[in-house]
């Protein structure tokens, strides 16, 4: 079996249990659990949710749902190696967690690795333009940093025309990385 | 109505291991958009290599209240006043603060910066180096709009709330900001839509101020361009064409 490996990081909330959802084949294996303090929601995923997409019956693409909190390196530690795609989630309404964002990049380092890479901006169903756009300029500060010229595109985790277009993007990078 | 003008030039403080971050971006134009609806001021903000560029228009006492606030604000530092000066018309009507990413481009701010030139060749040395972060008083060289012979490269993907995401377009882009290609090869390999489609896509770059058109010669290439696995790229295309 040829298997390639999408990990998607993001912080609580920011969608990742939706987007494996919304993308995957199977029943995503997902590792939620009730929330101790007040998140916006009960459940936030604590362990690695796992869904998957067969290309043929050779090829597959396996979905690796990551917290993006830096205390849960070890997860990281899991997905890094030889990644097809690296999709990072930031919630729209939620000032990122830079010191979080530049740990992620430092440890996943796409531009060293070549590792195709997006950031996805969640939850912008009742944006204005303007403001997801000034948010697309922080996030793109943050990759510069790291020398990572990655696109950031709006997706709707819930909506699978819109979720597809993050594997629309990773193929185009990867064709010409 | 005499109007003021404030023009000014600020440092992001530095958050990021030293880098300088403009963190909350959204934020501070969701509020500052809320009040200067208010106070009746309008205006642009953008930023730029670590550094604010704000313009602010308004009656005086508004613009005098908001600029000793802006002044005293955290999440920036190293405010220095490039302009203040009086119009007659508002620059930026109907904006209560818009974010622009290529203000050089922007027709509203290039006027504006005709009709204050003046002042502009009146700037002290520091100033007019923070300024030229922004606009360098010429106003940009008119664009080459006709790409045949030339080679592209893209600087940056382009902000995907000024121009409509599409398997084209992010094809294209992905190949534009993998390196330098030439004008006919991406023409030939028939991926990103008609001559009249790329050719649209390529001025909305040159707006964004992200399109490097250059003369440098580029070696034909084969196989659609392909660094990556072709096998696995066509079999995730036509799983997605599929849907």
């Amino acid at each position: 079996m040829d298997c390639h490996k999408l990990a998607v990081i993001g912080e609580v909330g920011a969608g990742k249990t939706q987007l494996i959802s919304t993308l995957s084949e199977i029943k995503p294996f997902e590792t939620e659990a009730e929330s101790s303090i007040d998140i916006g929601k009960q459940y936030t995923t604590v362990g690695i949710d796992y869904g998957r997409i067969m290309l043929d019956e050779k090829t597959a693409l396996g979905l690796y749902g990551v917290p993006g909190q830096d205390r849960y390196q070890f997860l990281w530690e899991f997905v890094k190696e030889s990644l097809w795609g690296l999709v990072v989630l930031v919630k729209y309404g939620d000032i990122p967690d830079i010191d979080n964002f530049d740990k992620l990049l430092t440890f996943f380092s796409p531009k060293q690795n070549k590792t195709a890479c997006l950031v996805a901006i969640t939850h912008c169903d009742d944006a204005q333009e303007s403001e997801v756009s000034a948010l697309t300029q922080e996030v793109q500060s943050i990759l510069s940093i790291h020398g990572v010229m990655a696109p950031v595109i709006n997706v709707d985790a819930r909506d699978k025309h819109s979720a597809t277009t993050i594997l629309h993007t990773l193929n185009a990078i990867n064709r010409f990385n | 109505m005499t109007l003021r003008t404030i023009v000014y030039v600020s440092s992001a403080i530095e958050n990021v291991r030293g880098f300088r971050v403009p963190l909350g971006l959204s934020k501070i134009c969701q509020v500052a958009r809320k009040n200067n609806a208010e106070t009746g001021i309008t205006g642009i903000l953008t930023f730029s290599k670590g550094h604010f560029l704000q313009i602010i228009e308004g009656d005086n006492d508004a613009i005098g209240h908001l600029f000793d606030a802006i002044c005293k604000d955290k999440r920036h530092c190293d405010v220095v006043k490039i302009l203040d000066t009086t119009t007659d018309t508002r620059s930026f009507t109907g904006w209560s603060m818009r974010l622009i990413s290529a203000v050089g481009r922007e027709p509203s701010f290039r006027k504006l910066m005709s009709a204050v030139q003046p002042h502009l060749n009146d700037l002290s040395e520091e100033k007019r180096r923070l300024f030229s972060i922004f606009y360098d008083g010429i106003g940009g060289a008119a664009d080459d709009n006709d790409f045949e012979g030339k080679s592209l490269k893209l600087l940056a993907w382009p902000d995907f709330t000024q121009i409509k995401q599409s398997p084209t377009l992010i094809e294209l882009c992905a190949r534009l900001t993998s390196g330098t290609e030439s004008y006919a090869d991406i023409l030939k390999s028939g991926d990103f839509g008609t001559k009249a489609q790329i050719d649209l896509f390529l001025r909305q770059f040159q707006q964004m101020d992200i399109l490097v058109v250059s003369d440098e010669v580029i070696p034909e290439v084969s196989q659609g361009g392909f660094r990556g696995s072709q096998t696995f790229y066509n079999k995730m295309k036509n799983f997605l064409t599929l849907g």
